[in-house]
Parts: C-alpha cells; sequence; structure tokens
C-alpha cells in the first residue's frame, strides 16, 4: 500500500514536470508578451530592450523554463509580467467565486443526471426515454457560447423588453456576499453548464443502469419477489452508480480550473477567464500558476480515486 | 403519451418562469458594498444633498497598473486619464492646455529658452493631493527622478533622460534642463495617450525601490484626477468616487463603476437592459448594431489620429545603406517583392485599391481615407491631393514598369533579372475587419493582374519579437494591414527610419516597412531639431509629402473610436488625442 502510494506520487511529479514543460512552450509558441509593446512610437528600442531582459525573455527558452521551475519547485509561482502581482494572490483572488460557480454547477448536474439517468433507463424506448435522449444530444451538442448568449437574450434583454422581471447579464455591479445576489447571478451561467453537461452524465448513467439490470443478481432479485423500488434502489443503482462516482471524482479538480466561456460571457470573475486573458497576452507566470493548480489537482484526486477503490470494491487490492 | 406531454410541457413553462422569477425588477446600478475603501477623505458636499450619479462603465479588459507609467495597456491609459492629473493635458479641439500648470510653456511666453534646452512650468497656487497634501514641483522633480531611477522599471524612460536635472525654486516653480533638444517635452507631463506622464505623490513614494511592483502603483491610493479609486474588486469591477481636493472643482457624477466584461455582446446585451451606461471599445463592425438601438441608446464615432495602412515590404536582401561619409546607417536581411523598389509599382497599387469603398462599406461612411500620416491632427499635411481610385491608370503604370498580364491573368516579367510573378500575400491579424479589407483589396488588386493570397495571423506571430521568429520584424511578408499612429506628438521615431529597420544586428528595429532611405532619415531628423511647433510643422509637411510622392503605403482610413452609451448619459466631446477618459468632470446622467 505505502510503496504503491509513493511510487504513484513520484509518477505524479514526473507528470506535473511534463505537463509544465509541454504548456510552457505551447504558451510561448502561441504568445509573445513582447507583442503588445510593438508599434508603439512612444517606446524607444531600449525601452523595450530593458523589458526583454528584465522579464528574462532575452534568454534561451530553456532557461526561462528551467527559471521558472526553480522558483515554482519553492512554491512560488513567480510574479505576473504586467501586474507585477504575486501569482499565488491572483489565483486566490479568482478561486472561491470559480468554486462557488463550479460547485453549484456540479451540484445541479449531478442531480438532474440522476434523475435523467434514471428516468431513460427505467422507462427504456418510451417517449420519455426517447425526449430524454433527444435533449441529451442537444445538449451535448451545442456550443455552450450559444446557450449562454441565447439565454441571456432571453431571460434578460427579452425579458426587460417585455416589461418582465429579469435576470442580470452578469454586466452589472454586484456584491457576491450578499446571498440574493449571487443566487441571482448564478441562475443563467449555472443554468448553461448544467446544460451542457448534464446531457453526458446522464446519457453515462443511463448505460450503467441498464448493463446493471440485465444482470442475473437483478434478475434473481426479481425472482425473489422484491419490489421492483427495492430492486432499482436498493440493488442495481447502488452498482451502476460506482462508475459514475468515478468520473465524477475525476472531474472535481477541472473545477478549479473554471468555465472559460462562460466565464467570460457572464463577467464572472473567475479562473477560467485569468487563464484566458493572461494566456493572450503570453503571461507564462500566470498560465503556468493557474495550470499547475488544476493539473496537482488532477494527479492528486486521481490517486485518491485509485486509493477509493479499495474501499468500495473488495475486489480490489493495490498489491 | 397526451398526458406526459402535458406535464413536461408545464415542468418547462414553470422551469422558465422560476428562471425569470429569480430576476430582478429593472432598478438603476446599484452601489457595490464597499470591500477595500482607501480611507479617504470626506465624501464631496456637491453630490451629498441630491441623489447619487452613479454610471457603469465596461471595460473588455482589466487594467493591469492604474499608473500609466507601469502599462502599456489602453485600458490602464484610460483610468490614469481619469484618476490621473498632470501639468498639461489635450482639450477636444486636440490643443495642448493647462491642467495643473498656469500656463503652456511657450517661447512667447518665455517658459522655453530660445535654445529651447530650458522649460519651466508654473502650478497652480493651492494645487492638493488627493488626501489633502499639497502638490508642489517636488513632485514634479520625483516623478522624473522615478522614472529615471534604475531600481524602477517604467515601461518607458524616453524623453525623461533627456531632462539633466529639475529645479524646484519654489513650490510652484519647476525648471527643467534638457541635455538636448526634446521636441515632445509636452508628452513628459502630461495626462493622456502616451499613458506616461500622470505626477506621482513624493509624499507617499518618495525613498522606495522597485515602484513596478508598488502597491501605490498598481492601485494609487493617493491622486491628483478628478476621480480616485474607492474599491478595486480583482477580476470584477473598480469603483471611483470623486476627488474632493480637485483643481479644478466637483465632477457631476458621483460614482464611476468600471465592470470587466470581456465579451462584447455581453456588453451590448448591458447597454440594452441598463446594466451598463457607457461601453468605450465597440468595434467598427458594431456600428450598425449600436445605431439600430436609438433612442434607448445611442452611438458615437470619434475618428481619430491613428490609421489603418498597408504597407509594402521594401527590404533588400543583405543591403547596406551608408550615409555620404561613407558611414554605415542602416542595413538589411529581408527579402521584399523586388518590384516594390519602384516607385510607379507602388502607386499603381495605390491607385488600384478602392478605399472610399471600403470606407463606405465596411467602416459604414463613419471615417475617411486620409493622405497621410497624422490625420485628425494639426499635423496633417492638407495640402496633399487624393491618390484616386483608377484602376486603369494603376494597370499603365504596370504594363510601363514592365510588368505585362500573362495569360493566367496575373502580371508577370523581370526584375533585377530574375523572373518575377504578381502572385503576393497580404497579411494581418485574425480581426475580422481586417479580413474584409484583405478581401476587398485582393478583388481590387485582381483588376490590374495582381494575384493577392490573403493571410491571417495571430497578432503574437504577426507582431511580436525578431528574436521569437515574428513575421513583421523579420519581413515574412509581401504586403500587410495594421494600425498605426503618432500622437500627441508626431515624431515617428523610428518606425520609418534606417537606425529601426529590424536586423539580426537590431533585432528590436521598429521599422516594419523595411525601408532604408537616408532622405527619409534627414526629414524625419529635421521634426525633431527643432521645439518650436511652427518649424516642426514644415518639418513633417515635407514628412508627409515625400511619403506621399513614394507611395510608402496605402493609407487605408483613418481609425475610429466607436462609442454605445445609454441615452440618460450627458458624454461631452472629447479628445481624440487624449481620448474619451481625459475630462469627465461635466459627464452628467438625467436620469
Amino acid at each position: 500500500m505505502w510503496s504503491y502510494l509513493v511510487r504513484r506520487i513520484l509518477q505524479g511529479f514526473l507528470i506535473l514536470l511534463i505537463i509544465t514543460l509541454l504548456c510552457f512552450i505551447l504558451t510561448r509558441l502561441s504568445s509573445d508578451p513582447m507583442a503588445e509593446y510593438a508599434n508603439k512610437p512612444h517606446m524607444t528600442q531600449a525601452d523595450i530592450q530593458a523589458i526583454r531582459q528584465r522579464l528574462g525573455l532575452d534568454q534561451p527558452i530553456v532557461i526561462q523554463y528551467f527559471k521558472w521551475l526553480g522558483v515554482a519547485a519553492q512554491g512560488d509561482l513567480g510574479t505576473s509580467f504586467f501586474s507585477h502581482q504575486p501569482v499565488t494572490e491572483m489565483i486566490s483572488q479568482r478561486l472561491p467565486l470559480t468554486l462557488i460557480l463550479m460547485g453549484t454547477a456540479e451540484v445541479f448536474i449531478i442531480i438532474f443526471a440522476l434523475i435523467l439517468g434514471l428516468v431513460a433507463a427505467v422507462r427504456q424506448y418510451s417517449f420519455l426515454d426517447n425526449l430524454i435522449t433527444s435533449f441529451s444530444f442537444i445538449g451535448y451538442s451545442m456550443p455552450i457560447f450559444f446557450i449562454a448568449l441565447g439565454s441571456m437574450q432571453i431571460f434578460a434583454v427579452q425579458f426587460k423588453a417585455w416589461g418582465l422581471p429579469y435576470l442580470p447579464t452578469g454586466a452589472d455591479i454586484w456584491d457576491p456576499k450578499n446571498p440574493l445576489q449571487l443566487a441571482r447571478h448564478l441562475v443563467l451561467p449555472v443554468f448553461c453548464l448544467v446544460t451542457i453537461q448534464t446531457a453526458g452524465y446522464s446519457r453515462y448513467l443511463r448505460s450503467s443502469i441498464l448493463e446493471v439490470l440485465g444482470m442475473d443478481y437483478v434478475r434473481t432479485a426479481r425472482a425473489k419477489g422484491l419490489s421492483g423500488r427495492n430492486v432499482l434502489f436498493k440493488h442495481a443503482l447502488r452498482n451502476a452508480i460506482l462508475p459514475f462516482v468515478t468520473i465524477v471524482g475525476l472531474d472535481i479538480p477541472f473545477l478549479l480550473g473554471g468555465a472559460l466561456v462562460t466565464e467570460s460571457v457572464f463577467a464572472w470573475p473567475g479562473m477560467g477567464r485569468l487563464f484566458w486573458e493572461y494566456a493572450q497576452r503570453g503571461d507564462y507566470p500566470v498560465v503556468l500558476g493557474v495550470l499547475l493548480l488544476t493539473s496537482t489537482a488532477v494527479v492528486f484526486f486521481t490517486i485518491i480515486v485509485d486509493m477509493a477503490y479499495t474501499l468500495v470494491d473488495p475486489r480490489i487490492r493495490l498489491s | 403519451m397526451n398526458r406526459k406531454l402535458y406535464v413536461l410541457l408545464a415542468l418547462l413553462v414553470f422551469a422558465s418562469m422560476v428562471l425569470a422569477a429569480c430576476g430582478g425588477a429593472a432598478t438603476a446600478t446599484t452601489a457595490p458594498a464597499s470591500t477595500s475603501a482607501p480611507a479617504p477623505t470626506q465624501p464631496p458636499a456637491a453630490t451629498a444633498t441630491s441623489a447619487p450619479k452613479i454610471i457603469t462603465i465596461a471595460y473588455s479588459q482589466e487594467p493591469d497598473n492604474v499608473v500609466g507609467e507601469y502599462s502599456n495597456m489602453t485600458y490602464a491609459a484610460w483610468l490614469d486619464q481619469v484618476v490621473g492629473a498632470s501639468l498639461v493635458t489635450w482639450d477636444a479641439n486636440n490643443n495642448l492646455v493647462a491642467q495643473l500648470a498656469t500656463e503652456v510653456p511657450s517661447a512667447a511666453n518665455g517658459d522655453i529658452s530660445a535654445d529651447g534646452l530650458t522649460i519651466t512650468f508654473k502650478l497652480k497656487p493651492g494645487l492638493k493631493w488627493s488626501d489633502g497634501q499639497p502638490l508642489t514641483s517636488k513632485d514634479v522633480l520625483y516623478t522624473w527622478q522615478s522614472q529615471v531611477d534604475s531600481k524602477n522599471a517604467p515601461i518607458s524612460r524616453a524623453g525623461y533622460d533627456h531632462i539633466s536635472s529639475i529645479d524646484t525654486p519654489d513650490d510652484n516653480t519647476a525648471v527643467l534642463h534638457f541635455s538636448s533638444i526634446y521636441p515632445a517635452w509636452a508628452t513628459l507631463f502630461s495626462v493622456g495617450p502616451n499613458t506616461t506622464g500622470m505626477l506621482l505623490p513624493a509624499h507617499i513614494l518618495q525613498g522606495q525601490e522597485g515602484l513596478e511592483k508598488n502597491a501605490e502603483i498598481h492601485s494609487p491610493t493617493v491622486v491628483a484626477g478628478a476621480f480616485m479609486i474607492k474599491e478595486w474588486v480583482a477580476g470584477d469591477h473598480m469603483t471611483l468616487v470623486p476627488n474632493p481636493n480637485y483643481y479644478g472643482g466637483q465632477p457631476k457624477l458621483s460614482q464611476i463603476n468600471i465592470k470587466f466584461v470581456p465579451d462584447t455582446t455581453t456588453a451590448l446585451a448591458a447597454l440594452k437592459t441598463g446594466d451598463v451606461d457607457f461601453v468605450p471599445d465597440f468595434a467598427e463592425s458594431d456600428i450598425p448594431t449600436l445605431s439600430a438601438l436609438a433612442p434607448a441608446q445611442q452611438l458615437r464615432v470619434d475618428t481619430t489620429p491613428e490609421f489603418e495602412h498597408m504597407l509594402f515590404n521594401l527590404g533588400i536582401t543583405n543591403s547596406t545603406v551608408k550615409d555620404s561619409t561613407g558611414a554605415v546607417i542602416g542595413n538589411s536581411d529581408v527579402a521584399g517583392f523586388c518590384p516594390f523598389q519602384d516607385v510607379n509599382v507602388r502607386k499603381a497599387i495605390y491607385l488600384a485599391i478602392d478605399r472610399d469603398t471600403i470606407v463606405k462599406t465596411l467602416l459604414f461612411g463613419k471615417t475617411m481615407a486620409p493622405t497621410s500620416l497624422w490625420p485628425n491632427s494639426p499635423w496633417y499635411n492638407s495640402n496633399l491631393t487624393e491618390y484616386p481610385y483608377d484602376p486603369t491608370q494603376a494597370a499603365s503604370l504596370l504594363d510601363a514598369a514592365g510588368y505585362k498580364v500573362g495569360s493566367d491573368g496575373i502580371r508577370a516579367g523581370t526584375c533585377n533579372g530574375q523572373p518575377v510573378k504578381f502572385s503576393l500575400g497580404l497579411e494581418t491579424t485574425v480581426k475580422q475587419l481586417r479580413q474584409d479589407e484583405q478581401a476587398a483589396i485582393q478583388a481590387n488588386l485582381k483588376q490590374v493582374g495582381i494575384d493577392v493570397k490573403t493571410i491571417a495571423t495571430p497578432s503574437g506571430t504577426f507582431f511580436g519579437a525578431y528574436t521569437d521568429g515574428a513575421n513583421m520584424p523579420l519581413g515574412k511578408f509581401d504586403m500587410a494591414i495594421y494600425t498605426t499612429g503618432f500622437y500627441p506628438d508626431p515624431d515617428p521615431g523610428y518606425s520609418f527610419s534606417c537606425a529601426g529597420v529590424p536586423s539580426k544586428s537590431n533585432p528590436s528595429g521598429q521599422n516594419n516597412y523595411h525601408l532604408c532611405d537616408p532622405k527619409m532619415d534627414a526629414l524625419i531628423a529635421a521634426g525633431i531639431a527643432s521645439a518650436d511647433t511652427a518649424t516642426r510643422k514644415t518639418a513633417y509637411d515635407a514628412v508627409q509629402q515625400y511619403q506621399y510622392d513614394q507611395a510608402l503605403f496605402v493609407p487605408l482610413y483613418a481609425r475610429a473610436n466607436v462609442y454605445g452609451y445609454s441615452s440618460r448619459l450627458v458624454f461631452p466631446p472629447s479628445s481624440g488625442f487624449c481620448g474619451w477618459a481625459c475630462d469627465m468632470l461635466d459627464w452628467d446622467v438625467t436620469q
């Protein structure tokens, strides 16, 4: 057990190293922090050269990476090239609201996926199943920006034009410490995230339940005269939900990364926007800081999920 | 089955109602709870007795720092203009006017010495910072010292390094001594488009090092502008309130909220719902949408001194240019399209592009096609005649230059003994408007036998550094489109000079035209040889005439600032030089 854990942790470090290296190369290749200083007549060539030197951009890219890595290894994610703020501070400012948005959405996604997956499986090939399947595919295949802008147009712009109570666009000034204001501003972004992600989860759950419902032990339970409700909830669902829990567990670390499109459309001050805004400017300390956080969480949760398997499934042994 | 359908429909309707019920009734923008107010002074008396006049402005990007000396962002410059103040600024007609100074220094009033090396600023009496401390010439001195101090890392030291010393004989007088003539002296202590120039409070910052990381630079608590920062919630919004000690009196607005809204579609929706009152950064392509919103929302388009232009790659491989003494003044390691060295080829392309139609169709006729640098500016040479759209004359010029249309409809010939074909790349960034411009130019040039391949490149690869292999400095293009502008001071710096041509030996060069022309160098040098405005105007007229005669680039249109705002907002005229945020004293709301 302990040797397995140590091995996984060491693997995790190696994975993080590779991820940061790849992300560093991609960030540096796709955007240049000096690009925004180009074509600025009020800046001299000496000014531009001084900035390059100060940011260390005049050094070979390998040196740049290892310099960043050396500092990051000491727990310091560095400072932003542009705002000069510590990256850890920038992340800590954005993380709480991202967790609120993503956490709320995840709860609703799980609830709706459970209900829809269960109904679709139990009523297989019924009108309801077909309807849920159709909506799932529509939700799954629809671009989130379309749902986000469409819902904003209907529930904010048009509702106001029609004189109805309307939801905020997110571009207003509001206080997240006020629960009512927070709830109002959560409605549309959560609605979008739920619409997109419930579809995949519910399809997965439907298949899993249908597979279990076809098992011998379920048939035996029915033959013993147990009610349909007992068979479904006490025997089938418990087993069918296990792989679903695994998937949800592995998705949790991605909540830290936020939702780039949803946060941008609804002006939600979260991690996704932080990442995107600074990636566009080639500010790699911020970009790598966000990526390192989410990557570490993914590695950590993967280990936790693997460990949890041994607790919930006696067939699995770490040895 | 029907029953289930009804139940489902009822559920959908219910869900819609729940969503809507969570919404509030139409309300005015509310003031946020303060979480980090920097303990300023008392609220202004002028607004205490009336209903608060609060507006919300949408910024699509969050500034990195507020103090412009340490930021290169337009969004930071706008904030800098609202909360900062300096000695001079520009009015709505682009005239240089006094701000904290009593008057603009000039030779006539004796504040500029005969040799142009000493400039005296006299400050208005009784000036105060927002914390009530006196604002004096010591602050002018400190601002300069902080800019040239090697322990700080401002964005640019340009110009400040021309000052050898500043004398402060009394609290209201600052005498600037220049080591050499610096014609753009007005930009050094001004709040305007160049971002640098905001005065810094010596009593707060004196003795501190590494100002680029200082919290007072990131979000100053002590300012001299009309408004001051009450709150900055990272990633979300800022709140500005009037500075009770502002020299110019109290603004009509009691609060400005700046909300960071990255998506302009959201900003437009918020403008429609009244969540925001002003959006300063719509694109030209948004003009028809905004026009349709009247009367509830308004559109205003201000043309600017910046202009979109199409440039030719004029580089010559491994060329070296020497001056009359034989000294090397520039070299190029870039291979431009050989026929571009012929002025008649450039003129032909200029004549073949229907710029007026581009302005009418892509810019909805809201701007103009200039003839040279410095449109919408006192430096513009209005004596130049428009190059007409004349594809027939263009074809004649190309024929005369020896480039005939082949059987495939594309011109070809020889240049310096080498066969050449007019199958050219036209590169720009991924912005949609630019891609539309590419398409229009492609169609125009096809008519005269020039085949154009349009290339859209991310701005980082397009503009980036020479050492990173970016296309502009490396000259990896035939023709390109982007915006440039030289204002408020007209000096184009190294953009056209031999010393600015990027090469292995000069990787930070900014001359993307890759042109090294001693005559151009001499003309530009004449523009910065004097601090006298009239002398400089003559010199820059000559620069424009030469560039026009040589058809060094094709000016496509003057860029426009596209503003969308609610009808309740009183939005006074603003300066093309300084921008909408330079003077917000008279901004108001009517309801």
